[in-house]
């Protein structure tokens, strides 16, 4: 497996506070990778650092095999990215074509206008540009020069369901068609279920966990039983083996067939049942249980 | 990779078409629209014997040209190279660009763009100003003169025009320095103006005097290696017979390229240490 970005004991700190804590990782060339973690887990510094943006305190990072701050053909954009407000969408993309010293293929910037849904308003100023078009113009940006790998901070951040579907399909495009490799961050643990293909969750700088998302979801048991009570710490507690408490519910692993005894005993202890339902493990289950259920963002 | 990234700044820059405009293009528009107005002045005012006095080229051209650097050019160029220098923290744009380009290349391409303009303006100035006295001295009906040698000529107008644009180059080295290190559009302003307020009041605390072994305050106050470096370069005579001894020329010289490295090469070192988080 070639590695395209690594960490290696990287330790980012901004005074006291270690954004990225003695974190090993590496990135898998081909595919989309995604990146998640509660706030402050540390998602966009590690980016940040890849980028060459910001230094390490200690640690090593590589990009395509060399330090990072070396000038490659890797597009990126990092949270919602902003423009010259001056410039329209053309603009904007001649700019930092030029910029980042491409020579650009005849067509290639009306393409990507059109490939994230920019062409009617390719000569509009990107001041009166909507977050969302602003994430979509960024996203062409990031594939200007045709690059083998794309690191994206929250694509989808400020677009609407339809543009969430188009973005997730482009990803996945560009995965699958194009070859190339996309690493990415999000909140959204439903979008990264449905396009990453590995992830990596971080937690207070450090990794939590990582592999495919098959494997994780499978790794994190399969059906359980869920039971909306009043007093989930409680009744984990009187379950035992096999219950998680969440703050409004209780999982519990155990067979179909064991699952009416259960409820009858909860109810002869006097615990009211709001709500039992099986669910299926998902990304957000694993999340939850690797960052102790904290705020995906 | 250079000359894509000042492309590139050159793209960005003149789409910004009020501040390019302020920055570079109305202090020579102004010089034009003064000397046309002071021209009509003196057309209508004075007796027409005193407006038939002949015009030296020579001295008009060397006089509009080492004038072209002045207080209202250095104070709107400074919005140019704020804009270069600044609005990149300002729109949040290096994270977009730096992944892709070298630090170096990037810092380079809006020195140089400055540079470039900043010598634009130069010339626009001197040539609209002196055209104007041409085209004045034409309508009055004055014979034109050019009572200079070529050699002395060329060797003085050189030598004002790169002291005018050296002028210019210093207040957008200390934009730059002071771009980087505040990361602020306003900053990158207001602190090269208090700079030049500072480094005015210095100069006339501390004045040059003539003989004296004072080679270090023409090294270390901007205004005075301006100044003497100016006279040297042109090669004007200080007394009659006499010119600027070469250690004071190029104390002066020395001088101008000090306080050039300390606003570029402090804003590109700090630059590329820089973390750039937060723009």
């Amino acid at each position: 497996m070639t590695a395209i970005l690594t960490t290696l004991n990287l330790t980012k700190a901004y005074g006291s506070v270690r954004a990225l804590d003695a974190l090993t990782l590496a990135v898998p060339e081909g595919g989309v990778y995604g990146v998640l973690g509660p706030n402050g887990s540390g998602k966009s510094t590690l980016f940040r650092t890849w980028l060459g943006l910001i230094r390490p305190t200690s640690g090593e990072a590589t990009v395509l095999g060399g330090p990072p701050g070396t000038p490659r053909r890797i597009g990126s954009m990092i949270e919602t990215p902003r423009f010259p407000p001056f410039l329209t969408a053309r603009g904007v993309l001649e700019w930092l074509s030029l910029e980042s010293g491409l020579k650009g293929e005849a067509g290639e910037i009306d393409g990507l206008l059109d490939r994230v849904g920019l062409t009617e308003a390719s000569q509009r100023k990107v001041r009166g540009f909507s977050v969302g078009m602003h994430q979509r113009l960024g996203v062409a940006a990031a594939l200007l020069g045709r690059p083998s790998m794309v690191i994206l901070d929250e694509p989808t951040s400020g677009m609407d369901p339809n543009g969430i579907n188009e973005m997730r399909a482009l990803i996945r495009a560009l995965a699958d068609q194009d070859g190339v490799s996309i690493v990415l961050a999000s909140h959204q643990l439903v979008e990264v279920q449905k396009v990453c293909d590995r992830v990596a969750i971080l937690n207070r700088g450090r990794l939590a966990a990582e592999g495919k998302v098959a494997d994780l979801i499978g790794d994190a048991g399969g059906e359980r039983l869920r039971l909306q009570v009043a007093e989930t710490a409680r009744v984990a507690a009187l379950i035992g083996a096999g219950a998680e408490a969440q703050p409004d519910a209780v999982l519990v692993s155990l067979t179909r067939a064991d699952a009416p005894a259960l409820i009858r005993r909860l109810a002869g202890e006097g615990i009211d049942i709001f709500e039992a339902r099986w669910v299926g493990a998902d990304l957000e289950a694993v999340f939850m249980q690797e960052t102790g259920g904290q705020d995906a963002r | 990779m250079l000359a894509d990234a000042i492309a590139a700044e050159n793209l960005r820059l003149t789409r910004n078409r009020a501040t390019f405009f302020w920055a570079f293009l109305f202090v020579p528009l102004l010089a034009l629209v003064a000397e046309i107005v002071g021209r009509a002045f003196m057309h209508a005012e004075l007796p027409a014997e005193l407006r038939v006095l002949p015009v030296d080229m020579a001295d008009q051209l060397v006089k509009a040209f080492g004038e072209a650097g002045g207080a209202m050019t250095v104070l709107l160029s400074l919005a140019g190279a704020a804009v270069l220098f600044a609005g990149d923290y300002r729109w949040e744009t290096w994270r977009l660009v730096t992944p892709r380009a070298s630090r170096t290349s990037l810092f380079l391409a809006k020195a140089t763009t400055f540079a470039g303009w900043a010598l634009v303006t130069v010339i626009l100035i001197g040539t609209l100003d002196a055209m104007v006295a041409w085209i004045g001295g034409l309508m009055d009906g004055s014979r034109m003169t050019f009572e200079m040698e070529a050699g002395a000529f060329v060797r003085q107008l050189l030598a004002v025009t790169l002291v005018s644009w050296v002028q210019l180059l210093f207040a957008g080295g200390l934009v730059a320095l002071a771009a980087t290190a505040t990361r602020s559009m306003i900053a990158a302003i207001m602190v090269p103006i208090g700079a030049f307020i500072g480094l005015f009041l210095l100069q006339n605390r501390y004045p040059v005097v003539e003989g004296a072994e004072e080679g270090w305050k023409i090294l270390l106050i901007p205004g005075h290696a301006l100044d003497y470096g100016r006279v040297y370069l042109a090669g004007i005579e200080t007394l009659p017979g006499q010119t600027l001894a070469a250690s004071v020329g190029l104390a002066a010289m020395a001088g101008m390229l000090i306080w050039l490295l300390i606003g570029f090469g402090g804003g590109l070192a700090i630059f590329l240490r820089q973390d750039l988080s937060k723009e």
